[in-house]
């Protein structure tokens, strides 16, 4: 039974606290990610390991090893799809998209994701390049813009599905003490990055002469979350309608630069993964972007001379500058401005104030799964010495985990690419791209000075 | 007295207007890009949707003169 109304139906969802848990993909997220990490314990703490079926391409040198590896594992790449396929499946079909669409979509993309994920297993791949989060972006991008796919295929192109249940999978391999140590500084870079990203885009739009509400709308898709923060506040002020995809056209756009440029900017200054995470999730603008960004950087730890810290570094910074330093506040950032748009800006013939409900309402729940993930794992590693984690705790229960989350970022990073189809979007104009191109260059160079200067002994040292 | 009128102020809110539209599927549709990093289905959009008399898009919580009480859902639950 579908949820929502059909599509053009005036018929508005069922709108209680409880109802959410099952409408919202942010929660889905949550019961899917949590779901594998729960399996995973079980089995770890039960003597087994959810090694067989987390399968994943191993380094290779030639082709015929390739093949061969490939081939000897057809049955656990067999049901690997039949696990995604059932979880991701059964949620868009609750979500009201018909499965007959679902199912070869995804099939697709699970395939193409096999042979991106193992070209990025090639013992060669650093060198040119062919990180998988790139390769993915690229090769969905080129498929997008030169083919003409049916709608009904786009169904499996759930970019913030697979990302959210990726972050959530990621709390695995964040340890929560970690956050807690991390925490803070995270949120005091980002707050100062999103106060004056925010302002100077909104000053600069609003000195162009553009509508105060556009102005919050490209301020917030800057400054806090991107497409979701775009979309967030265009809600929360009552913009018009063009307003929000203006926004989104300039989110994506300046994302997709920043996807390729922070870590080829990062790798020629030879910033550690630490600090270069840290500054992706500062001048990112969307959480899909920035992990393809700050996983492609972590590729190159151990790889790249010069490069210090450790592949998961760049991630783990990112993760806590953007998920926890700029993504939860969303919510605050929707009521001050629905306050101030209902109290001090011009009429739009709409009344009604925001309550403080809104910050829970628009809270991304996908964070409380990534927290409650890492909180678990750590509880269950407290018990072992550093010796056995490593020797047990990594390869049985953490490895596995991180594998599924790779498939879950590599399927996002194909579907940013496949949905990303420049004709479709809504023509800016030049004052919004000023305004929001402002915000960018302010942006990226105060993101720069914070994470390579005033805290780079603290990212360091968390690459270490 | 219209029966619109008779609903008390969360009543005649948007969210149960006839001109607003807080599908989804809708929004992904009618806002250009909003699939690409970003989700109809997502938590941060609220109760948010379109109004099709003012040509805004808007929190549910919002109200005006122009409210017309849509047909409330009954199986829209699980």
């Amino acid at each position: 039974m579908s949820v929502y109304a059909a599509p053009g139906s005036h018929v508005p969802p069922t709108s209680s606290l409880w109802s959410e848990l099952f409408q919202k993909e942010d929660w889905w997220a949550v019961w899917i990610g949590l779901g594998l990490v729960f399996t995973a314990l079980a089995l770890f703490v039960n003597g087994s390991s959810l090694g067989w079926l987390s399968v994943a391409p191993a380094k290779w040198k030639a082709l015929p090893e390739l093949a061969t590896q490939l081939s000897a594992n057809v049955q656990r790449y067999g049901v690997l799809y039949l696990l995604w396929v059932t979880l991701f499946g059964g949620v868009v079909r609750l979500l009201g998209v018909p499965l007959k669409h679902f199912i070869p979509s995804f099939t697709f993309v699970y395939i193409v994701s096999i042979l991106i994920f193992a070209l990025g297993q090639w013992d060669q791949a650093s060198r040119y390049n062919l990180e998988p989060p790139l390769v993915a972006l690229l090769l969905g991008l080129l498929i997008a813009n030169t083919v003409r796919l049916p709608d009904w295929l786009e169904s499996g192109f759930r970019v913030e599905f697979y990302i959210k249940t990726g972050i959530v999978l990621l709390g695995v391999t964040l340890p929560f003490t970690l956050i807690i140590w991390a925490g803070p500084v995270a949120i005091l870079q980002a707050a100062i990055v999103s106060l004056v990203t925010f302002g100077v885009i909104y000053l600069v739009a609003k000195r162009l002469g553009l509508d105060r509400r556009l102005a919050a709308t490209l301020g917030a898709g800057g400054a806090v979350c991107g497409v979701s923060g775009a979309i967030a506040i265009a809600g929360a002020v009552g913009a018009k309608k063009e307003h929000a995809p203006i926004a989104i056209s300039l989110v994506i756009f300046w994302a997709i630069v920043m996807i390729f440029a922070l870590p080829i900017v990062s790798r020629a200054l030879l910033l550690p993964t630490g600090v270069a995470g840290a500054w992706i999730g500062t001048s990112e603008f969307a959480d899909a972007a920035g992990f393809a960004a700050a996983q492609a950087y972590g590729g190159y730890a151990g790889q790249v001379p010069g490069i210090e810290g450790s592949a998961d570094a760049a991630v783990n910074a990112f993760t806590l500058m953007k998920v926890i330093g700029r993504d939860m506040w969303i919510g605050i950032w929707a009521l001050i401005l629905s306050i101030v748009a209902t109290t001090c800006w011009e009429d739009t013939g709409v009344a009604g104030r925001a309550k403080s409900g809104e910050i829970w309402r628009r809270f991304p729940k996908f964070v409380i799964g990534f927290l409650i993930a890492s909180l678990v794992i750590t509880a269950a590693s407290n018990g072992f010495s550093f010796a056995e984690y490593k020797a047990n705790v990594v390869p049985k229960l953490v490895d596995p985990v991180k594998n599924l989350r790779t498939w879950a970022f590599i399927f996002s990073f194909f579907s940013i690419g496949l949905t990303t189809r420049f004709r479709d979007f809504a023509v800016a104009g030049a004052k919004p791209f000023y305004a929001f191109t402002a915000g960018v260059v302010v942006n990226v160079i105060l993101g720069y000075v914070l994470s390579t200067q005033v805290f780079v002994e603290f990212w360091t040292a968390l690459g270490k | 007295m219209s029966a619109d009128q008779q609903l008390n102020s969360e009543e005649r809110r948007c969210f149960f207007c006839s001109h607003f539209d807080a599908s989804p599927a809708s929004a992904e549709r009618n806002v250009p890009g909003l699939r690409v990093m970003g989700s109809g289905y997502s938590s941060v959009r609220g109760e948010d949707g379109s109004c099709n008399k003012l040509q805004r898009y808007l929190s549910g919580h919002y109200s005006c003169a122009a409210f017309q009480n849509c047909a409330h859902p009954t199986a829209t639950s699980l």
